[in-house]
C-alpha cells in the first residue's frame, strides 16, 4: 500500500481542488486503503448533512425591526452631520455668504465655515432652506416656537430675532453650551433626539430641516422643525419633545 | 436629487456603494435587501441562536453603514460583510461559549434517531443535530465550514474573509469537518484517538 496522502487532501479531493498529480496519487493509494475510504465517506456524509442545514431566511418581523435600527441609524448621523450646518438650493450661495460672515463676526474660523457652507446633507430641500445650527441655549415657549416656525415658513428671520440667527453653536459641545441638560453627555442626547425623530419621521413624511436641544419653558426640549411633504412640501411644522419619553409638548403647523 | 429614481435594484454592489456615499436615498436599503439574508445565515450557523443572529445583522448592517464610506472598493462588498458577519458572530460565540455549550449526547441521540428513513420531520431533526454539531467544534472551525460548505465562498475567499493563508483555510476546513463527522456518527474514532465528544464514558 502506497504511503498516506496528506489527510487534509482528502477534504480538498472532494472540493474538487486538488491539482491534477496530488490528485492522481490519491486516487491510487484508495483503492488499498480503508481507512482513507473511509474518512473520504464520512466526509462525503457530513456534507450531506450540512447542506441539510438549507437557506437561512429573515422574517417579515426581524427585517422589520433591521430596518428601524437603520433607520434609527441614518437619524443619528443626520443629527451629528446637521451639527455642522447645511445649506442647499437655490439659496446656497447667498446662505453661504451668510454663514461665512456671521462666522467672521463670530470670530468662528472661517475653515470651518467653508466646511459648514460647503455642506448639503438635506437630501433635496428647496429653495427657503434656513442653515442649520443648534441654537442649544434658547428656551422656546408656545409664542416663540411659534415664531420660529412662521420665520421658517416665510423665510423671514427678524420674524423671530434669536431664533434662526444664531449658528454659533456649531460645532460646540451641547454639554458645554448647554451644562443644565438632564441628559449627561452630547452623545446621549443626540442618540435620545435621533430616537425621538426617527419615531416621528417613521410615521409621516417629513422632511427634517432643523433639530435642536434646547428648552422649552425652562425645561429641557427637543424642537424639531419640519416640512411636509417631502417631495412638494407645503406646510412647515414645529414639534417639542420632552427628552426623556419623546412626548410633544407643543405642535404647530404653519403654510409655507 | 438626480438618481433618486435610478433603478437602484438594477446596479451592482460596487455601484451601490457610490451611490450611498454620494447621499443617494435608498441606496443603502438596497444593499441591505440584497445580502440581509447571507449575514443572517453566516449569523445563525456561527451563534446558533436566531435571537443572537438578528443582533449580529443589525450590528453588522449598522457597522456597515458608518463604515461603508471607507470602503475599499476592491474588496467585494460580499466578501467585506462576511466579515463583518463572521467577526460580530465568533466575537458572541466565544462571549457565549462557556455559558451554553449543547448536550453531547443530545447531538448523538439526535444523529442516531435521524438515521432512519427521509422524511420531513426526520431532515428537520438532522438539521437540528447538524446545528448541535456544529455549535460543538470551535468557533474557528466553524466559521469556515459555514463560510465554505454552506455560503459556497471558495478557499481564497474564505481566506480573504478570515485573514488567514490559504493552508490554513484548507487544514481547518479537513478539520472541523473531521470533527463534524465523528460528532454525527459517520467517523469511528480512531485507534488512540478517543474523541471523548460522542463516546459515552461507559464505553
Amino acid at each position: 500500500m502506497s504511503d498516506h496522502p496528506e489527510l487534509e487532501q482528502l477534504s480538498t479531493y472532494v472540493d474538487g481542488e486538488l491539482d491534477v498529480s496530488s490528485r492522481a496519487g490519491l486516487e491510487a493509494h484508495l483503492p488499498s486503503c480503508e481507512e482513507c475510504r473511509r474518512t473520504l465517506a464520512a466526509i462525503r456524509a457530513t456534507l450531506a448533512d450540512v447542506s441539510s442545514l438549507g437557506d437561512a431566511i429573515m422574517d417579515d418581523q426581524s427585517i422589520a425591526t433591521l430596518d428601524a435600527r437603520i433607520a434609527r441609524e441614518r437619524a443619528a448621523r443626520r443629527m451629528s452631520a446637521k451639527r455642522l450646518g447645511w445649506v442647499s438650493g437655490a439659496a446656497a450661495a447667498l446662505v453661504a455668504v451668510l454663514v461665512i460672515s456671521l462666522a467672521v463676526l463670530r470670530q468662528t474660523p472661517v475653515d470651518e465655515a467653508k466646511t459648514v457652507a460647503g455642506q448639503d446633507l438635506s437630501g433635496g430641500a428647496g429653495a427657503g432652506a434656513l442653515h442649520q445650527a443648534e441654537s442649544v441655549s434658547t428656551d422656546y415657549t408656545e409664542e416663540s416656537a411659534s415664531a420660529a416656525l412662521q420665520a421658517l415658513a416665510f423665510g423671514a428671520a427678524e420674524a423671530a430675532p434669536g431664533a434662526f440667527s444664531a449658528p454659533a453653536a456649531r460645532g460646540v459641545p451641547v454639554q458645554a453650551a448647554s451644562p443644565n441638560l438632564d441628559t449627561a453627555d452630547t452623545r446621549l442626547s443626540a442618540e435620545k433626539l435621533a430616537g425621538c425623530a426617527a419615531d416621528l419621521e417613521s410615521k409621516g413624511d417629513l422632511e427634517p430641516v432643523r433639530y435642536e436641544i434646547a428648552r422649552f419653558k425652562g425645561q429641557p426640549a427637543f424642537v424639531l422643525f419640519y416640512r411636509r411633504p417631502k417631495d412638494r412640501p407645503t406646510h412647515a411644522e414645529v414639534w417639542v419633545m420632552r427628552p426623556s419619553d419623546c412626548f410633544t409638548l407643543y405642535f404647530a403647523s404653519a403654510r409655507l | 436629487m438626480n438618481h433618486e429614481h435610478a433603478p437602484l435594484a438594477d446596479l451592482s454592489d460596487g455601484e451601490l456603494v457610490r451611490r450611498h456615499v454620494e447621499g443617494v436615498r435608498g441606496a443603502f436599503e438596497e444593499i441591505v435587501t440584497r445580502h440581509r439574508n447571507r449575514v443572517y445565515a453566516v449569523s445563525l450557523r456561527i451563534c446558533g441562536r436566531q435571537e443572537d443572529a438578528l443582533d449580529v445583522v443589525q450590528d453588522v448592517f449598522v457597522a456597515a453603514y458608518r463604515k461603508l464610506s471607507s470602503f475599499r472598493q476592491e474588496a467585494l462588498l460580499t466578501t467585506w460583510l462576511h466579515r463583518l458577519a463572521v467577526n460580530a458572530s465568533l466575537d458572541l460565540a466565544r462571549r457565549k461559549s462557556r455559558r451554553d455549550h449543547p448536550s453531547l449526547e443530545t447531538i448523538a441521540d439526535v444523529a442516531d434517531a435521524a438515521a432512519g428513513p427521509e422524511d420531513l420531520a426526520i431532515r428537520a431533526d438532522r438539521a437540528a443535530a447538524v446545528q448541535r454539531a456544529l455549535r460543538a467544534i470551535t468557533p474557528e472551525y466553524r466559521a469556515v465550514v459555514v463560510l465554505h460548505d454552506l455560503q459556497d465562498l471558495d478557499y481564497a475567499q474564505v481566506a480573504e474573509v478570515l485573514g488567514v493563508p490559504l493552508g490554513t483555510v484548507k487544514s481547518r476546513i479537513h478539520r472541523a469537518r473531521i470533527e463534524l463527522a465523528k460528532l454525527l456518527g459517520h467517523l469511528e474514532p480512531a485507534e488512540g484517538e478517543r474523541p471523548s465528544k460522542v463516546v459515552t464514558p461507559d464505553e
